[in-house]
């Protein structure tokens, strides 16, 4: 309890410090920028030096301070029951229901009436993306 | 003075020159002192993320027992007392001091705790079917398995955060992707043993079951079935663990009664089974080899190992590749497709390497969870 306690305290510092560093950020770019309407060209790039390391840095430590914990429940992976007929290459493809297994003898054929069977049972695959440019 | 939308802050300037030229100077006495310590609380950041996702994915896992165990098993009191306390159960290993003769205690562990498990199901699971206990004895497994890796992620998370030894922290926090990896793949091996679809695993068993598909099959040993074939005029047995429950059946002992059974002339075996591939190897690509192909604790292999060199007979095998998360999820269409060209490749093998007339073993290794025969 008091460890928990200890880690709420240390994550609401470092809450704080991060929308400190984004004000201080902001304001800097600011001053950078009338800076640079004023002709003062070596005060501007100071300002926006600090002001843009500030900025990335204070955005970077708010990503890493995201929740990512994930607590929803692990996605579910649609599977499909393949079932042919050996007789006339009939086949049809539907979702996996209970009691379907590999090599099981399914309905009568729609076209020749003849006994399928489930050839089979495999995870649909999610269509890939295209390819980046580091793959 | 540049004029700035903060004026009510008295700020600005020089003044905020100083502020920054303080901050520089603070944050680097900071990072100097406490460098490693802010890397540190970083990192068991990450491992707490870790271990709540694991806590839900067990969980989770859990939770497909009980409803399973209730649906399948229709048990007349609620399973969940003695569900968790399966899930608490493990097992000790034989003592290795003198390995001489360790094996059939492995052997002994291992049947008695398969049976205990088995026992257990069928008491909180009474309605349910041969073929269902040995599913929901896969369901069961798989929790008691993210319990165990949730357990000891949680046990060193804990030991780090008292100890605040950056060795145990870092070695924690850089296994991470694998371990939750692993943990996502298993926690959708719960749900493939719940509702019987076949895994990544069983694709050995599946080249048996094509192999023996509409000939008559007969139980030789544990949850093993036997096929005679005759392929080029070779007597071909093949062997799988009995479908479509997830069972893996005892390959040693049948494998021993076979050779028996065939006086002693048997002239090869072929081991097919999932083996894991390396990153860059595609999935269901299928190779040749040597030597028994079977995973497990290692007491199976030995067995048939022993009485291959007993009787001199050339073991050859053949392996389906693919990653440890394709083994344990619901199979791929990429390996079924490497089940059909592992049985060219058995084909291929029985007719160059052996002769008419001559007596050979094919076992299709693997979960047969989903695959009949």
């Amino acid at each position: 309890m008091a460890l928990r306690k200890a880690g709420s305290v240390v994550g609401l510092v470092f809450m704080v410090s991060i929308i400190v560093m984004l004000f201080l950020s902001a304001q800097s770019l600011y001053t950078a920028y009338s800076s640079y309407q004023n002709g003062q060209m070596d005060q501007a790039s100071y300002y926006f030096l600090f002001g843009a390391v500030g900025l990335a840095s204070s955005i970077y430590a708010l990503t890493k301070l995201r929740i990512r914990v994930g607590l929803t429940p692990p996605k579910e992976l649609d599977v499909l029951t393949e079932i042919e007929c050996g007789k006339c290459d009939f086949k049809n493809i539907r979702e996996f229901t209970e009691g379907d297994y590999m090599l099981k003898t399914a309905e009568n054929c729609p076209k020749c009436n003849e006994p399928m069977i489930m050839t089979s049972i495999y995870q649909k695959e999610k269509e890939k993306k295209g390819k980046g440019l580091l793959k | 003075m540049a004029q700035t939308p903060f004026k009510q802050i008295p700020i600005g300037g020089d003044s905020l020159g100083f502020i920054f030229n303080l901050i520089y100077l603070l944050l680097f006495v900071i990072f100097m002192l406490y460098g490693q310590k802010i890397q540190m609380l970083n990192m068991l950041r990450e491992v707490k993320g870790a271990v709540d996702r694991l806590k839900a994915l067990r969980d989770e896992a859990r939770k497909v027992s009980i409803s399973s165990i209730k649906k399948m098993g229709k048990p007349e009191n609620d399973p969940t007392e003695r569900i968790d306390q399966l899930l608490e159960y493990f097992t000790i290993m034989p003592s290795g001091l003198d390995p001489a003769g360790i094996v059939p205690k492995i052997e002994h562990v291992f049947d008695i705790r398969h049976k205990r498990f088995k026992d257990e199901v069928r008491m909180i699971a009474p309605s349910a079917t041969d073929s269902q206990v040995s599913n929901l004895e896969g369901v069961l497994e798989v929790a008691l398995g993210l319990n165990y890796i949730y357990r000891i992620l949680r046990h060193f998370y804990l030991l780090g955060k008292k100890t605040m030894s950056y060795i145990i922290i870092m070695q924690v926090q850089m296994q991470l992707p694998l371990i939750l990896r692993e943990a996502e793949a298993y926690s959708a091996a719960a749900k493939a043993f719940a509702y019987g679809q076949p895994i990544g695993d069983g694709a050995g068993a599946l080249v048996a079951a094509k192999m023996m598909h509409g000939k008559k099959a007969k139980k030789i040993a544990e949850d093993i079935l036997a096929t005679e074939l005759s392929i080029d005029g070779r007597r071909v047995f093949v062997l799988k663990a009995e479908g479509p429950g997830a069972n893996i059946g005892k390959y040693g002992d049948a494998i021993k009664k076979l050779v028996k059974r065939c006086r002693n002339k048997v002239s090869m075996i072929v081991m097919v089974d999932a083996a894991g591939k390396f990153e860059g190897e595609k999935t269901g690509s299928t190779s040749e080899g040597l030597g028994a192909a079977i995973g497990g604790v290692g007491v199976i292999q030995f067995q048939i190992e022993e009485e291959a060199s007993k009787h001199k007979i050339p073991l050859n095998a053949v392996v389906i590749k693919e990653s440890i998360i394709d083994s344990v999820s619901p199979m791929k269409k990429a390996i079924i497709k490497g089940a059909d060209e592992a049985i060219q490749k058995v084909k291929r093998l029985i007719g160059e390497k052996t002769k008419k007339g001559d007596t050979i073993i094919v076992a299709g290794i693997g979960n047969t969870v989903g695959i009949g025969q």
